[in-house]
C-alpha cells in the first residue's frame, strides 16, 4: 500500500464516521431540545477536530513532499485501530438515533469519556502517517550515521 | 367507709383503669403482615411503606394500607382528613406516624409509627410532586354532588395514573399528584407531554354538593432529552384537558362501576 493511499484511507474513515454521525443527529434533531442538538454537534466536532486537524494538516503540508511507502502491516494496523476508534463513536451515535428514548446529555458524557479515553488508539497512527518527524527508509537501505 | 376499705377500692379502681389502657405499640407499621386490633375490633393493616423523595432533599413515605373501624361512619387521618370508617388508601405522606382519630371528638383511635417495609438498595426514588405554589392560578371547576366521598373516589381513580400527596390547610383539602404521561395526538414524533394535578375542595358548599377545583401543570419533553419544560403547545394543552375530563368522569362513575 502506498503512503498516499494509506493517508487518504485513514482520512476517509475519519470523514465518513463524522458525516454518518452528523447525519444521524440531523435526522433526529426534532426529538431533542435545540440546546441539546447544538451541544451534541459541538461535542462531536470538538472530538474530531484534534484528529481531523492533524490529518488535514499532514496531507496539505506534505502534498509536494511524498514520503516513501510504509510496510503494508503498518498500514493495515493503523486502519484497524482508526476504524475501531470510530466504531466506538459511530455505534453509540447510531443506537442513539434509533432509540425510542435516550438522553443527549448521556451521549455527550459518553463522547467526553470514551472519545478522549480511547484516543490512544489513533494517536500513534495519526502521528506516524501525518506527522513530520517520521521518515520511512527504503526497504533495502540500512540507516547509517548520516541518517541521524 | 373506713380508710383501709377506701384505699383498697382506690387500688382496685386504679388497677382496673391501668389494665384498660392500650399497651404501648411496637414499631410494627413497617411489617405488612401485622394487623392492629383491639377490643373495638378496629383493624389497620399497612401493606407497604416506602421512602421516596417528593423533591430533592424532601423525603416522604409512599404508603398503602387497609383499615376498618366497625361502628364508625367516619374517622380522621392525619394528613388525609376525614374519610369513611372502612377502606383502603394509597398515597404519599410527610407524616412520621399514621394517626386515626374520632372524626367528631378528635380522640386518638390508633397511632402507628411509619417505617420502611421495603428498603431500596440505592437512594430512594424521586417521586416528584410539585409544590402547591408552582401550579398556575388558573383552574377548572367541577361540581361534586354524589353521595360518595370525593376523597375516596379520587383515591381510587388517581391511584391508576399517579401517586398523590394529600394535605389539609384551613378546612380545605388538597390532593397534589405526581406527573403522568399524556397520550398526544397531532404532535410530531418524539414530542412528549406530561401533567400533574392539584385538586382542592370544598368550594361553595351547599347541602349535598360542593365545587372542587383542578389546577394543572402541563409540561413538554423530547424522547432524546432529559428535561421537561412548561409548554404552550395547543395540542398538548388540549390533550391535558381531555385527560382531566376523562379523569373526572371516571371519578364520578368509579362507584357505579365497582361490583
Amino acid at each position: 500500500m502506498t503512503m498516499n493511499r494509506a493517508r487518504y484511507g485513514l482520512m476517509g474513515i475519519f470523514a465518513a464516521s463524522l458525516v454518518i454521525q452528523l447525519t444521524c443527529f440531523f435526522v433526529v434533531r426534532g426529538r431533542m431540545w435545540p440546546e441539546d442538538f447544538n451541544g451534541l454537534i459541538l461535542k462531536l466536532l470538538e472530538i474530531y477536530s484534534a484528529q481531523l486537524g492533524l490529518v488535514l494538516g499532514g496531507i496539505f503540508s506534505q502534498i509536494n513532499n511524498p514520503r516513501s511507502d510504509p510496510p503494508a502491516a503498518i498500514c493495515w494496523t493503523a486502519m484497524t485501530l482508526v476504524t475501531l476508534w470510530n466504531l466506538l463513536l459511530v455505534g453509540r451515535s447510531m443506537s442513539f438515533s434509533v432509540a425510542q428514548q435516550d438522553s443527549a446529555t448521556d451521549l455527550i458524557k459518553y463522547f467526553d469519556t470514551v472519545g478522549s479515553g480511547s484516543a490512544f488508539l489513533v494517536a500513534g497512527a495519526v502521528a506516524f502517517f501525518f506527522g513530520k518527524g517520521t521518515e520511512i527508509a527504503p526497504a533495502n537501505v540500512r540507516p547509517g550515521p548520516s541518517s541521524k | 367507709m373506713c380508710i383501709p376499705a377506701r384505699l383498697f377500692m382506690l387500688v382496685v379502681f386504679t388497677g382496673t383503669f391501668l389494665v384498660q389502657q392500650p399497651l404501648p405499640r411496637s414499631n410494627n407499621a413497617g411489617n405488612p403482615s401485622i394487623s392492629e386490633s383491639s377490643a373495638d375490633r378496629a383493624t389497620v393493616k399497612v401493606k407497604s411503606c416506602v421512602k421516596v423523595f417528593i423533591a430533592r432533599g424532601d423525603p416522604a413515605y409512599s404508603l398503602a394500607y387497609d383499615y376498618e373501624f366497625p361502628g364508625r361512619a367516619f374517622v380522621h387521618v392525619n394528613g388525609l382528613g376525614t374519610i369513611p370508617g372502612k377502606g383502603s388508601y394509597r398515597y404519599i405522606t410527610r407524616e412520621r406516624t399514621l394517626e386515626f382519630r374520632d372524626a367528631s371528638t378528635g380522640q386518638i383511635l390508633r397511632q402507628l409509627p411509619l417505617g420502611d417495609t421495603v428498603i431500596v438498595a440505592a437512594k430512594p426514588p424521586l417521586t416528584e410532586v410539585p409544590p402547591d405554589n408552582q401550579f398556575p392560578s388558573a383552574y377548572r371547576s367541577f361540581v361534586w354532588d354524589l353521595p360518595q366521598s370525593l376523597k375516596e373516589c379520587a383515591n381510587t381513580v388517581l391511584g391508576r395514573y399517579f401517586r398523590y400527596y394529600p394535605h389539609e390547610d384551613k378546612d380545605m383539602t388538597f390532593l397534589a399528584t405526581t406527573f403522568t404521561p399524556l397520550q398526544l395526538r397531532g404532535v410530531p414524533t418524539g414530542v412528549l407531554g406530561q401533567v400533574a394535578l392539584l385538586l382542592s375542595f370544598p368550594y361553595d358548599p351547599v347541602t349535598g354538593k360542593y365545587s372542587f377545583h383542578v389546577q394543572a401543570i402541563v409540561r413538554e419533553g423530547r424522547t432524546l432529552s432529559d428535561d421537561f419544560r412548561p409548554t404552550s403547545n395547543p395540542s398538548i394543552i388540549r390533550s391535558a384537558d381531555t385527560f382531566v375530563d376523562a379523569l373526572i368522569a371516571e371519578m364520578k362513575h368509579s362507584e357505579k362501576d365497582e361490583p
